[in-house]
Formats: structure tokens, C-alpha cells, sequence
């Protein structure tokens, strides 16, 4: 039997953890008519059923504030899952039933997996999942998605209701509320048009939804009339059952030992005085790790073996297979030089998603947030946007995606405008390059500075754009700080392991291809005769646009070449020097032509200019714009100019 | 009075949310913070903005503009011990 069934829970529930844990690998990102974003699928077979699980983004009710919200209304409108798994923190419970009772009240069955029970247990508490389940009318199971365990159960229910739904009880929870409020929803539903209404969906749920104005969803213009009343009122009635049932299933005083641990280390971690003192070094450490001598040890061996031994013994190889030149040329510098230039910096991306992952894991990314929103709120953003900024660092695509938390559009547009300033993983392989040759003594130093220039020329933007972008509207900010947790490490290392092979994927495509377009245009004429590169097709595009790098202290057409392929993806400036100079002279080649000065020059423009095409993407997706898009694109293109004008300038009077 | 005349540590009951506008009155309710909860302040951030409160079982970081419209009612150390 093939079963569609729905993942759906607040966020910080451990919904996805649980989504990893059934799914494991096999999943596709779905498009969906009538749904905004898009949205993960896992497959997976559970006793002899074929069984597809969509990943709902986390929410924290049903109304249509924010675009998750709406998301998850559209879905539920357009599609038909047979059955919803509704995650649940169990040390969270009251806030967290909120949802599942608006979840039961659409119609769709539900299974409640009651997560986290682990730690409930850690506080001394007991949770009777018998009684919740009875007073709810849905199967409430017991399950921890970290430790593996329940889970098993949990799918056994998920089929069993699938089968039999009649084992949801669908009137339980309504006769709950009270007889007045329960009148005028079903006067409601009744008076709804019946052909309007999806086979699935319990009109019940639509009726609600309508007298709290929520439906047909209108997101940004909910108003100050009816819909406002009821919503307090009937949230209020959830909120009451919801309390009556707790205090019945859960033993033991609830507000005793609640997160000791948390507690403890908050008062240290985020103490007024140390929180930003300890905050700074966190975040040097982790710079360091990843770009200090530790990343830099690892990517000197690599670089033994992917620029030394493998272009030497494949060259030999072929040399003795009678290959011709060209061919040679081709492998040796074209895709060898090209990719290996850009996959020696694989391990200091290892060590920098590693570090990122365990902040977000752990709950530090939150706290960031909290400390940092007074400080961002000055330049028009939020805590809120903290997470996407530092996200950045990592990869531009994840971070204009986590723009999502935004509730308020015009601030997300502005967030998403910030975060390709933040100097993203690929560039790095760029100024690693660069400051190996030019400014041996000082690495750090620069690297560092280019990181904080980044930030610095994104607050600036978000200063300038505020105005045009958020007129005069005042953004809310509410965030749930979570608990500290532990890291898990399978999915740390899921999750580092997935972004770092978004990297060496596209080394192995992307790159690859790039690689070989520039060897091809960089080893023959228009004419299409081999040359050498001084007369190449390359050499000519180059030349055409030496004069507006010429400012900037770039005339060589190679730099230019290599900042157009950085289109297709940062890195690409690296493989793109590699293959033109060839990785060996590619150091002695770059002091050649170009001044320290220019050098700097050339680094400011690669931080700031135009995001590759896979954030542009993101950013159009994201924003559903594409003027909005564009015009990223033309103004970090403007900025980068500027800014690296004044930069070689004014490093012409000093170096 | 509001959060805001909290010190860390002391805890309060909602008493009226009537002067949020409508939109940010139904967030705080679907984070749990309605009318009659008790919260409790118990961190400020370094600049003294946002502020940390505990409300059910859980923490949630808000901007003093929005805890000043948040009318509460102080609680006693006892009170708040035995809620």
C-alpha cells in the first residue's frame, strides 16, 4: 500500500531529526502547485508499505501569519496525507498540544509522537501517553528521535490508522469546547459552500479558520475586527483544555529542576557582562580552527596529493600511452588543475560546517541571536537575522532559505539583500590563494579582515536599503530560546556531510565543466586553431574588459576571466587561475603581474560582487521577485567596484 | 506595570494584552503567552534589549517595546513558588 503522511510539529521539536532518522537518505525535493516553497519528500518502505513523508516546515498553530503557516494551510487544502505525524516536545507539552489540537480539528488523522521523553524522564517526570491518548482521541506514542528509540512503534500506529481511521476519534477533542463556541462553529460550517470544501478536510476546521479570518488566507491584513475576538477566544478554550488535560498526564509538579543544566550554563553563557566577551571568542575559535593552522595543515596534504602526485603520475601515464598534447593539456591542467585547485580546501569547509552545525545543534545559534538583536536592530534587522547572517559564512543557498524565520516580509527582502555579503565558504579557497602569495606574514590578519569588511559593507546595506525596503514598519521579534542540547552527532555529521557534498559535487560538475570551458576557449582561436593562451578566445573576451578593471589595479585579462567564471560558483576563480596558469606556476605567475596592492584589491571585489547563480536562485525562489534578484545583482556588482577602488587606492599609499 | 519593571528572577502574572495591536497579540498567543500565565524575567541581553522571560515550560526572548505593553501583576516570592 502506498501512504502519504505528513511530518508536522513546532519548531526545535526534533521533527527533522526524526524525518532523517525514517527516511535516511532517500529523499527529493518536491514542487508543489499551490504550495509557496518547496518541500522535502522522504521514501521509505515500512512493512510492506511504500511510504512518502513530507516534511512540513515547523509552526507553531495553524493561522496564516507567516509564509510556513501558509504553507502548511495550502497543503493541507491541495493535498490529501493519509495521516498526520504531529512531533511533539514532551518537556514542552502545553505550548506544544496548542498545534495538535488545531491539527486534529482538520480532519486528517493524527498520531501524536510524543518525543523527547528521554529528558522529560531526566527531570523526574512521567508522562501517561494512555490518558493523553484517550483524552486527545488520537494515539499518542512515546518515541526519542535521538536515541532511536519508539520510532518503530510509532510507524506500526501511523499504518494501523491509516488502515483503520476509525481508530481517531474525530468528536473527542470538539466536545471539549464549550457549547456556545461549539454552536457557532457548526453554524459556521454549515453555512460554508459545501463544494468548496476538500473530501478530506473536516469542515469544522475551515469553519474555524474562517471565523478567526484566517482563511482564505490573508497573511499580512489581518484586521482589527471579529476575526481578532475569536481567535482570543477560542485559543483561549484550547489553552484551558489543554491545561485541564496536563494536569492529568503528567506527574509531578512540572515546574521543578525544569533544564537545571540549561539554567546553569545560561547564567554564564549569556550572563550581561561575559555573554558577548564569550560570544567573540567563540566565534574566533571556530575561525580559527577551521582557517588557522589546523585547516591549513590538513589542505597542505591534500595539496600534496591533488597538485603534486596526481597530475604527475596521470601526465606519466598518458605520456606512456602516446596521448597527443592537447589531451594532456586537457586532463592535466584543464580538469585536474581545475577541480583539485578548488577540492584541496574541502577540509577547512569540513571544519567550518562541523563548527556551525554544533552552534545550531546546541541551541548557542538562538542565544547569538538574543544577544546580538539590539546591536542588528539599529541597522533595520533583528536577532532574527542573525542566524542566516552567520549561516552565510557557510553557504549563501541554506542562509537565504533560513530568511524563512522572518515573519515580516519586508524584513526577510532585507536580510536577504545582507547575507551574500557575508563571506561564504567557496570565496575562501580564493583568499587563501591570494594571501598565500601576497601577504604570506600576515594571513589571518587579512583574512580576517576581509571577513569583518563583509559585515561591515552588509550593515551598511541594510542601512541604506531599510527605507526603500521596510518603509516605516516595526517588526515583532519573538523567539523561543530552546534548551541547551547535546549535539547528536549522526546528525551533526548528516548535516555537515550533506553541505560539503553539495561542495564536492559541484567540484565534480560544475567546476569540472567550467574547468573545461576555459581550458577550450583559453587553448584555441576563433578560429578554432590550438594557440597558445596570449591568443586565445579567452584573451580577447578578457582584454575587452580590461579597462573597467584597470581602476581597480586588475589589468590582466586572466583575473578577469577567472571573476566572470566566479558567476558559476566562487570557487571557480581558483580552478579558473589554476587552469590558465597551471597549478604549479600559478604562485610565481600571480607576483608577477600584480601588485600587493592590486591583490587586495582583487579579493575586496571577489567578497563583495555578485552571488553565484545557485544563491541567485535561492534569492528568486525565496523572495518570489525577480527584479528583486536583479537588482542583488547590479548593486553588489556596484558596491564590489566601489569598494575595491578605494581599497587599491588607498593600499597604493601604504604597500 | 509591565515586564519591563521586572527585576531578574521576579515573577509575574498577565494580566491584560489589550494594548498590543491584534497581529502580535495572536503570535504571543500561539507562543503561550495569554492572559493569567505566569512568566518570570530571567535574563537581560547585554545591551539591556531583549529580555529573556520564562512563560510555561519554556523561554522565549522579546524586545522591551513589546514587553511594555504587556500589563502584569507582580507575584510574590510565595505565590510565585507555589504557581
Amino acid at each position: 500500500m502506498k501512504l502519504e503522511v505528513a511530518l508536522l510539529g513546532n519548531p526545535n521539536c526534533g521533527k527533522t531529526t526524526l524525518f532523517n532518522e525514517l527516511t535516511g537518505d532517500n529523499k527529493t525535493v518536491g514542487n508543489w502547485t499551490g504550495v509557496t516553497v518547496t518541500l522535502e519528500i522522504g521514501h521509505f518502505h515500512y512493512d510492506n508499505n511504500y511510504i512518502d513523508i513530507i516534511d512540513l516546515p515547523g509552526i507553531y498553530s495553524l493561522f496564516t501569519h507567516s509564509p510556513e503557516q501558509i504553507t502548511v494551510c495550502e497543503y493541507f487544502l491541495n493535498y490529501h496525507p493519509d495521516v498526520i505525524i504531529n512531533v511533539v516536545d514532551s518537556t514542552n507539552l502545553e505550548r506544544n498540544l496548542y498545534l495538535t489540537t488545531q491539527l486534529i480539528d482538520t480532519g486528517v488523522p493524527v498520531v501524536v509522537a510524543l518525543n523527547m521523553g528521554d529528558e522529560l524522564a531526566n527531570q523526574g517526570l512521567t508522562l501517561d501517553a494512555e490518558y493523553l491518548s484517550e483524552e486527545l482521541g488520537v494515539p499518542c506514542i512515546r518515541i526519542s528521535a535521538t536515541q532511536r528509540t519508539g520510532i518503530k512503534r510509532l510507524m506500526e500506529k501511523v499504518v494501523e490508522v491509516s488502515k483503520n481511521p476509525a481508530l481517531v476519534d474525530k468528536n473527542k477533542l470538539a466536545s471539549r469546547f464549550s457549547p456556545d463556541l461549539n454552536k457557532t462553529i457548526n453554524d459556521t460550517a454549515a453555512a460554508l459552500d459545501a463544494s468548496m470544501i476538500p473530501e478530506h478536510i473536516n469542515p469544522r476546521w475551515l469553519a474555524l479558520q474562517k471565523l478567526m479570518e484566517h482563511w482564505p488566507h490573508n497573511a499580512d491584513t489581518i484586521s482589527e475586527g471579529t476575526g481578532d475576538r475569536w481567535e482570543m477566544l477560542i485559543g483561549r478554550e484550547r489553552y484551558m483544555i489543554i491545561a485541564d488535560i496536563i494536569a492529568h498526564t503528567l506527574k509531578k509538579s512540572p515546574y521543578v529542576n525544569r533544564h537545571k543544566t540549561s539554567k546553569k550554563l545560561d547564567s554564564i553563557l549569556c550572563n550581561r557582562y561575559l555573554a558577548l566577551p564569550i560570544f567573540a571568542l567563540i566565534m574566533l575559535a571556530v575561525f580559527y580552527f577551521a582557517f588557522g593552522p589546523v585547516g591549513n595543515f590538513l589542505c597542505d596534504l591534500l595539496k600534496i596529493f591533488l597538485a603534486g602526485w596526481l597530475p604527475r603520475t596521470v601526465d606519466a601515464l598518458l605520456i606512456s600511452a602516446g596521448a597527443v598534447d592537447g589531451l594532456r593539456s586537457l586532463i592535466v591542467e584543464g580538469v585536474i588543475g581545475g577541480v583539485g585547485g578548488v577540492m584541496v580546501f574541502v577540509p577547512q569547509l569540513a571544519i567550518l560546517f562541523f563548527c556551525l552545525a554544533i552552534l545550531e545543534y546546541s541551541g548557542y545559534m538562538s542565544r547569538a541571536a538574543f544577544m546580538t538583536d539590539r546591536l542588528l536592530s539599529g541597522f533595520g534587522l533583528s536577532g532574527m537575522s542573525f542566524i542566516p547572517m552567520i549561516l552565510g559564512f557557510g553557504c549563501s543557498v541554506p542562509a537565504i532559505m533560513s530568511c524563512r524565520v522572518l515573519e515580516n516580509k519586508r524584513e526577510r527582502l532585507l536580510t536577504m539583500a545582507v547575507v551574500p555579503f557575508m563571506s561564504c565558504g567557496a570565496k575562501m579557497p580564493v583568499y587563501a590563494l591570494f594571501v598565500a602569495v601576497f601577504f604570506a606574514a600576515h594571513q589571518g590578519l587579512i583574512i580576517f579582515g576581509l571577513y569583518a569588511l563583509g559585515i561591515i559593507i552588509g550593515l551598511i546595506t541594510a542601512t541604506l536599503l531599510k527605507p526603500l525596503i521596510m518603509k516605516k514598519e516595526r517588526t515583532v521579534f519573538l523567539m523561543e530560546m530552546p534548551p541547551y542540547r547535546k549535539p547528536v552527532w549522526h546528525c551533526v555529521f548528516r548535516t555537515v556531510w550533506s553541505r560539503l557534498w553539495d561542495f564536492i559535487s559541484r567540484a565534480g560538475s560544475i567546476i569540472l565543466l567550467a574547468s573545461v570551458i576555459i581550458w577550450f576557449f583559453s587553448h584555441f582561436s576563433w578560429h578554432l586553431y590550438l594557440v597558445n593562451e596570449s591568443n586565445s578566445m579567452l584573451q580577447a573576451i578578457g582584454v575587452f574588459l580590461v579597462p573597467l578593471f584597470k581602476p581597480l589595479g586588475i589589468d590582466h585579462w586572466q583575473l578577469i576571466v577567472a571573476l566572470m567564471t566566479g558567476f558559476m560558483a566562487k570557487e571557480a576563480v581558483v580552478s579558473t587561475l589554476s587552469v590558465l596558469y597551471g597549478a604549479k606556476l600559478l604562485a610565481g605567475s600571480l607576483t608577477a603581474i600584480i601588485s600587493p596592492a592590486a591583490a587586495l584589491a582583487f579579493l575586496v571585489f571577489v567578497l563583495l560582487y555578485t552571488p553565484c547563480i545557485a544563491t541567485i536562485a535561492a534569492i528568486r525562489r525565496e523572495s518570489r521577485s525577480l527584479k528583486f534578484a536583479f537588482g542583488v545583482i547590479i548593486y553588489q556588482l556596484l558596491v564590489a567596484w566601489c569598494v575595491s577602488f578605494i581599497a587599491y587606492n588607498i593600499c597604493s599609499l601604504f604597500i | 506595570m509591565s515586564i519591563n519593571d521586572l527585576t531578574i528572577g521576579e515573577s509575574a502574572k498577565v494580566v491584560s494584552l489589550d494594548c498590543l495591536p491584534s497581529n502580535t497579540r495572536q503570535k504571543l498567543l500561539d507562543m503561550g503567552l495569554l492572559e493569567g500565565v505566569v512568566i518570570k524575567l530571567i535574563h537581560k541581553a547585554p545591551l539591556g534589549d531583549p529580555i529573556w522571560v520564562e512563560v510555561m515550560d519554556y523561554e522565549l526572548a522579546l524586545r522591551r517595546n513589546l514587553a511594555a505593553l504587556i500589563n502584569v501583576e507582580k507575584l510574590t516570592k510565595k505565590v510565585a513558588n507555589k504557581a
